[in-house]
């Protein structure tokens, strides 16, 4: 969430007021700015904390833990499998990406020049990649050739590279889907319909009269689904 | 703001607020605004979307896609719930074949229930309604970690209705959504706890009858409980007998319903839970059902009459012991599968340790130190009911002995001993016999001066065909592993098997050609030689280099592989393996190793897992010709 001074109400907040009004807001925000990620809109304390907010400001939470880990298995298995590596040396290395990111969480920052989680989750599975390659030297991997095998994490590493953006794309849509599921518990099945079938493109109206709820309503789904998704991914997207 | 010629927003806000970034009042106000203006409408529809939105729609569209029609159901709250004296509504969760189940919280001890209120159309049978409230005082008994808790049945008014323990988590068929399926540690582990949840309602004399992956919830602990929003019985009764509907209501689940059951409802037993229980490791496992394929009457055809996908075919790398023990829980017959859920809760045991995120069962049964969880309503997922109602069966069930099995203390289980490394991967069906210990070259060396050189054996260097027998007459199925070395020279190891009482041969690094590649595989099979099979040239034994080779037999099935990489898998009967003269030995019914000149090996491991059958060590005359 941006903190950008708008105009209020059609006209410009005099400049002393204005001033004013960013020395009581940041206030507000400066108490909260160490323990969230969030830069300053001031209604942050009523918002419940996404789940890598969550796993930054506390370590020990198994539960987020668990959710974390449940959202990632089947991505990262995924890609592992792509790549021929055997199911049970894939088991293995999700686990210790995994443990990884557990332990290196704290220090996590996302900012611009750094990038995205997804980056640095990325980051973390070429070096267990690399390490896992070193350490299987003796044994032949299902491919059979390490050095295409090195090719590949030389591109993963390049977030420039075609593969990156791929794992990017993946990342993102898978993420999106894991959160939409839980975001979905917050609204009635009607209204995340509404949201559904907007999202698909479908007409306001027809979607208003097959749901038997007014248009007003309808809008209003998609804006408050979409809300609560961007809180749900804060850490995630910018 | 209800001005008639309200001023149009700003394109920046209209944006922000499609994007969702507005505070509720300011997206309430916009929203007002834009039913009464054409404009703003168009525009809001001409917006382009941010990186968020154009995320979640190629997310919506793709699980759309994917989705049949999305249902919408119908969200009445009865007026004898809205005033209840001791509950008060919450939110309406979801729909599912018996009826439709709230959340709730209990007024006084502000504790969250889910009530789930029997259809009305059900109850208006006054049999109905006894049947329903014995069953209930049934499942009221149940009080396990691994099965939600009924806490009451009431009335209020005209209404019946169900209390229940309410959770928040998901079921397991959101966990494999995807097709992709779960972690061989994780399905085991899941489906071990629903096993253990049955074997206590076993124990009270119940049977489910509805078991399926959205029936069974994970909470964010990785505890799974059983819960059931569909009694098979009573649906059948008041409504057409095989109405199925998509999502799987009503004769329970196509995808997962047991063969008895299917043709008699009533006489299914905690059997057919395990079939059903079966189906659901398969599909965690696999990540689709047995039989994905079809309209419902043609899975109940499947169930009745045909064969699943081969487990092992959609997911390779699964342990042999372990596909093993999913066949046999779906089998056709109740009898030739496990016959209570201990059993299989047992079987399942060595494939679920070492997740330590999870710590099994530890959680307590008692509904008072359950902490206030959210039940997650998923659109496709059906209802999350809560109450586990059973069914009692007719007679006494004359299988398995839960008195038993409850004396078996089951916490010491789940703590567990360290199970080896052998034992994880084939099951603990038999110990590993180590054959090379069996071996004395002096008594069994038919061709060739094999001998030992302190624990490894050494192939022959004189003669051309080597040959040594094992006297070990091998079980019905098994798995053996080696470790071997080259030291010289090309040309091939070769291990005589027994399927089915029939001898034959895996060969190594046979016929090398100039390049030293050669072939390997079985031999004869249906009288060919490997050679002729057209296998592809490689070496599998490198000069120098310990290779492990992993031979597996069961019936109908030989897969060979060597360092992970599978070299060959024959299906089939064994009446079409043999073996020539050459390679034979005198005695036929056992083990043996062979090696051709000018190659040399060193074995340092062979070691037999029986996975099912018992085998037999021989004490054998030496031979006395040669």
């Amino acid at each position: 969430m941006t903190f950008s001074p708008v105009p209020i109400s059609g006209f410009l907040v005099p400049c002393n007021q204005f001033i004013l009004i960013l020395i009581v807001s940041s206030s507000i925000f400066t108490q909260y700015l160490p323990q969230t990620l969030l830069p300053g809109n001031p209604s942050v304390a009523q918002t419940p904390p996404s789940l890598l907010q969550r796993l930054r400001e506390h370590p020990g939470d198994g539960e987020a833990w668990n959710r974390f880990d449940s959202l990632y298995w089947p991505l990262l298995q995924t890609w592992l499998r792509r790549y021929s590596i055997r199911p049970q040396d894939a088991d293995d290395l999700v686990q210790q990406v995994l443990e990884v990111v557990l332990r290196e969480m704290p220090n996590f920052h996302y900012d611009a020049e750094k990038g995205k989680f997804r980056g640095w989750l990325r980051g973390i599975l070429v070096n267990r990649l690399r390490e896992f390659l070193r350490s299987e030297q003796a044994r032949p991997i299902a491919t059979g050739d390490s050095n295409f095998f090195n090719k590949i994490l030389d591109q993963l590493e390049d977030p420039k590279s075609d593969l990156s953006r791929l794992w990017d794309q993946e990342h993102d849509q898978h993420v999106a889907r894991q959160l939409l599921a839980v975001v979905e518990r917050d609204f009635s099945p009607t209204t995340y319909q509404a949201f559904l079938r907007v999202m698909a493109g479908d007409q306001v109206a027809a979607i208003a009269a097959d749901l038997k709820i007014s248009a007003n309503a309808v809008y209003l789904a998609k804006s408050s689904v979409i809300k609560k998704l961007r809180q749900e991914m804060y850490g995630w997207t910018d | 703001m209800t001005k008639t010629t309200a001023p149009h927003p700003a394109a920046e806000r209209l944006t922000s607020f499609s994007w969702g970034k507005l505070d509720d009042a300011e997206s309430s106000e916009i929203a007002a605004h834009l039913v009464t203006c054409a404009d703003c409408q168009k525009a809001v529809e001409t917006l382009p979307d941010d990186a968020l939105v154009s995320l979640v729609r190629k997310v919506v569209t793709k699980t759309l896609a994917k989705a049949s029609t999305v249902t919408l159901v119908e969200s009445w709250i009865p007026t004898e719930l809205l005033a209840h004296p001791r509950y008060r509504l919450v939110r309406w969760l979801g729909a599912g074949g018996m009826g439709v189940v709230y959340q709730a919280e209990h007024r006084l001890m502000e504790r969250p229930v889910a009530i789930k209120i029997i259809s009305k159309t059900l109850t208006d049978n006054a049999n109905t309604v006894a049947r329903f409230q014995k069953e209930v005082k049934a499942a009221a008994k149940l009080s396990h970690p691994n099965i939600v808790t009924a806490y009451d049945a009431e009335q209020a008014g005209d209404l019946h209705f169900l209390v229940m323990e309410f959770i928040e988590g998901k079921s397991l068929n959101r966990l494999v959504e995807d097709g992709v399926p779960l972690p061989v540690k994780l399905a085991c582990k899941y489906v071990r706890q629903a096993a253990l949840g049955l074997q206590h309602a076993f124990e009270q004399g119940l049977v489910h009858r509805d078991i399926k992956p959205q029936n069974l919830m994970l909470t964010p602990k990785g505890q799974v409980k059983i819960l059931d929003f569909g009694l098979a019985g009573f649906v059948t009764e008041s409504g057409p007998v095989g109405s199925l509907t998509e999502s799987g209501q009503g004769l329970g689940t196509p995808d997962y319903i047991a063969p008895e059951q299917i043709r008699d409802t009533h006489s299914a037993d905690i059997r057919a839970d395990i079939y059903s229980l079966g189906c659901t490791l398969y599909c965690l496992l696999t990540g689709q059902p047995p039989f994905p394929d079809g309209s419902a009457s043609q899975k109940l055809v499947a169930h009745l009459e045909r064969m699943p996908k081969d487990i092992s075919s959609l997911r390779p790398d699964l342990p042999v012991e372990l596909a093993l023990i999913v066949e046999r829980m779906m089998e056709k017959r109740p009898a030739h599968r496990y016959q209570n859920p201990f059993e299989v809760a047992e079987a399942l045991a060595p494939f679920a340790k070492g997740d330590d995120k999870v710590r099994p069962g530890s959680n307590s049964s008692h509904p008072s130190k359950l902490k206030a969880y959210l039940i997650c309503a998923g659109v496709l997922g059906g209802v999350i009911g809560c109450i586990f109602l059973f069914d009692l069966p007719g007679k006494l069930s004359p299988f398995g002995k839960p008195q038993q099995a409850s004396v078996v203390p089951k916490e010491e289980k789940e703590k567990g001993v360290e199970v080896p490394k052998e034992a994880k991967e084939i099951g603990v069906v038999g110990p590993p016999v180590d054959l090379l210990q069996l071996i004395n070259p002096a008594k069994d060396a038919w061709k060739g001066d094999w001998k030992f050189q302190g624990r490894a054996l050494i192939s022959p260097t004189d003669g051309v065909l080597r040959l040594l027998r094992i006297p070990y007459i091998p079980p019905a199925e098994y798995r053996i592993r080696m470790e071997v070395k080259r030291l010289q020279g090309d040309n091939l190891l070769c291990v005589g098997l027994i399927g089915d009482g029939r001898q034959f041969l895996a060969i190594f690094d046979g016929w090398p050609e100039k390049d030293g590649l050669g072939v390997s595989g079985l031999h004869l099979i249906d009288k060919k030689q490997v050679v002729d099979q057209e296998s592809p040239r490689r070496q599998v034994l490198a000069m120098g280099k310990t290779t492990e080779l992993l031979i597996t037999v069961r019936k109908s099935e030989v897969i060979v592989e060597a360092d992970g990489k599978l070299l060959q898998t024959f299906k089939g009967d064994f009446n079409r393996m043999s073996l020539e003269e050459y390679w034979s030995i005198p005695n036929k019914d056992v083990l043996f190793l062979g090696s051709h000149t000018p190659a040399v090996f060193q074995i340092t491991k062979m070691d037999l897992t029986p996975i099912s059958g018992q085998g037999k060590v021989l004490a054998l005359q030496p031979f006395t010709a040669k």
